[in-house]
């Protein structure tokens, strides 16, 4: 059903080989577009979820910071196991929107194998190790993390696609304390933190 | 962007193209190429049947043929890796099971490659087919369960290039740990890969499945009991107090020391302290847990990571900080080179079901954190205990002695 569809890229250049770098360039762009949108579309319809799961990451994380600051190893260590606990639910649960980011991936591997599986294709020139026969995922994959990567940078330069970004953000904007300020010098102040004591460490950075 | 972002995006391009350019070279002879452009362009023109690979053809070709089991049946549609005869997984039963694997990882979290496995095998009705083959064409039985494993290691282990990516680009990997456990997890996945394809039967695969998921039973189990909730207690016990302490001003003394100060370094022990708190740990245990994690990961196609942030946690009292994403660089490097030193050897993989099964992976883990709030995490773990006790003595019990706990149980 999407035979023509997908072949479509493979015929934009009458060079054979034009025609099958564009291809998969296209193949590519259809993957990451159909990708990013599903993707953005989980994380809006989760963000609420995936925001506390950040929030409490950071908020031990910096906690422990914190404990490390006071010199206090029994408390980084206990903070640091919660830290961990956190992080556990809010990796999988990004390994989740990921996976939707990704999953147009392997029905295209698994139409290119109808079309191109097999068909040896030689290079130009010999590759040490590889020699100059290849088949079509040595061109395939590098091409994919490409237009990936171009799509990224290119998208986050349009104003809509940033309203996308903020749309389906999750969490609060405090962000995890580096540990290298620890190497800062010591201004005193982080052995006897000031303010209202409802701050909790999580609000150093909080902008 | 950092320069340390750039260094590692270099680095991971690199090994990936050392490692992927092999995979696609032209393993076993082919027709002369001299027309190579045209056949680009006939590929194009003309939809051809899938290629299952060399090595599966071979497997297939070696294999008796008939309708007993054991045997190709050539009149037969066919089915799982083209075979003609292998089991038709029926995509709505592949995008339900999938649905499962991805509530459990987001749920559970340890438990999505063990029941991603358990849906091959089982479920598919994968493990029986291959079994099938033991006597009367032991390379597909090896072939079929490489395939298994290949296809158990995709779906579980991307996960890791997310969190590799992200915390690569905070610079929030301690990068010579990283290269040590990452060395480690390298030597460790193609060593078990190389040694093991093509040569593992599936039983014994099925049997050491086993036992890694009654290891983990075991684990889960402990966590639950009083123990197990007593040091967590105890841990959240004191985090709460430190916490308190900080919002009531309540800690410190003097000003604490800052920097990190070397006291020693041995071939066995570094010594240091970080703002005048002592850690020390055994730099070659990264390398070496590397190489154990990463192997027993290639090996039973599962991802690896959860055995690597505790260990990294127990053994160097990494902070969360650093620990998730210098792990997340050692699963990423140990996946990439499992998987494709698994496909360097021919191993063929079913797309059109990795494919399915994502999506149900990416479903579940959506559904997930939204259903979990009704079950309590421990519920959870006692349910996932009770399923791993019975899949692991299953496995260990079909695999290493050809028992079945229904008919052992049940006549």
């Amino acid at each position: 059903m999407f035979d023509p569809l997908l072949i479509w890229g493979f015929r934009l250049l009458d060079s054979p080989w034009g025609g099958f770098l564009t291809g998969l360039a296209v193949l590519s762009l259809l993957c990451v577009i159909t990708g990013d949108v599903t993707s953005h579309l989980a994380r809006r319809l989760n963000r609420g979820v995936y925001g506390r799961y950040r929030d409490e990451m950071v908020h031990q994380h910096n906690l422990s910071v914190q404990a490390l600051k006071h010199s206090d190893k029994d408390a980084y260590k206990a903070v640091n196991r919660q830290a961990h606990e956190a992080f556990g639910k809010y990796f999988f649960s990004q390994a989740g929107a990921f996976t939707l980011s990704i999953w147009p991936l392997p029905f295209a591997m698994a139409w290119l194998d109808i079309r191109f599986g097999g068909v040896p294709l030689t290079l130009p020139f010999s590759v040490p190790g590889v020699g100059d026969s290849v088949f079509y995922p040595f061109f395939f994959l590098p091409i994919y993390i490409a237009v990936r990567i171009i799509y990224g940078r290119t998208m986050r330069r349009f104003g809509f696609y940033q309203r996308i970004l903020t749309w389906s953000k999750h969490g609060d904007d405090t962000q995890m304390v580096p540990f290298i300020d620890l190497l800062k010098p010591s201004s005193g102040d982080d052995t006897r933190p000031e303010g209202d004591p409802s701050d909790g460490p999580e609000n150093a950075t909080r902008k | 962007m950092s320069k340390r972002f750039h260094v590692l995006v270099l680095s991971t391009l690199i090994a990936f193209a050392s490692i992927v350019a092999p995979l696609w070279a032209q393993e076993s002879a082919p027709a002369p190429q001299t027309e190579v452009s045209a056949q680009v362009a006939a590929a194009a023109e003309a939809p051809k049947a899938a290629a299952t690979g060399s090595k599966l053809e071979k497997a297939i070709a070696t294999a008796p043929v008939g309708t007993e089991p054991g045997q190709i049946d050539t009149a037969k549609p066919a089915g799982f890796l083209g075979i003609p005869g292998a089991p038709q997984i029926n995509p709505i039963m592949a995008l339900l099971w999938a649905v499962w694997v991805g509530w459990i990882f987001s749920t559970v979290g340890a438990f999505g490659g063990v029941m991603a496995g358990v849906g091959h095998v089982t479920v598919f009705g994968l493990g029986a087919y291959a079994k099938g083959f033991k006597s009367t064409a032991p390379d597909l039985n090896k072939t079929v369960t490489d395939s298994i494993r290949a296809s158990n290691q995709f779906l579980v282990g991307l996960s890791a290039l997310i969190s590799s990516i992200n915390y690569g680009k905070m610079g929030r990997l301690v990068l010579p740990l990283g290269l040590a456990l990452g060395l480690g997890s390298l030597l460790g996945a193609w060593g078990s890969a190389t040694l093991s394809a093509g040569k593992v039967s599936f039983s014994a695969y099925q049997g050491w499945f086993g036992f890694f998921v009654l290891a983990l039973g075991c684990y889960l189990f402990w966590e639950t009991s009083p123990a197990g909730q007593a040091k967590k207690v105890k841990a959240k016990q004191a985090a709460q107090a430190f916490e308190a302490a900080v919002k009531a001003q309540k800690t410190g003394g003097g000003p604490a020391p800052t920097g990190v100060k070397i006291l020693g370094i041995t071939v066995s022990k570094v010594q240091f302290t970080f703002c005048g708190v002592e850690f020390s740990f055994n730099p070659v245990l990264p390398v070496v847990g590397g190489v154990v994690i990463s192997a027993l990961a290639a090996f039973l196609g599962v991802g690896g990571g959860f055995l690597l942030v505790p260990f990294l946690t127990s053994i160097t009292q990494l902070p969360m900080y650093l620990a998730a994403g210098t792990s997340a660089l050692a699963v990423l490097v140990s996946m990439i080179t499992s998987i494709l030193t698994l496909m360097t050897k021919g191993t063929p993989v079913d797309w059109m079901l990795i494919g399915t099964e994502m999506v149900g992976v990416a479903i579940g883990s959506i559904v997930g954190p939204h259903t979990s709030k009704y079950l309590s995490d421990k519920l959870l773990k006692r349910i996932f205990i009770v399923l791993a006790f019975y899949v692991g003595i299953d496995y260990v019990l079909k695999g290493f002695f050809n028992i079945r706990v229904i008919e052992m149980l049940f006549g």
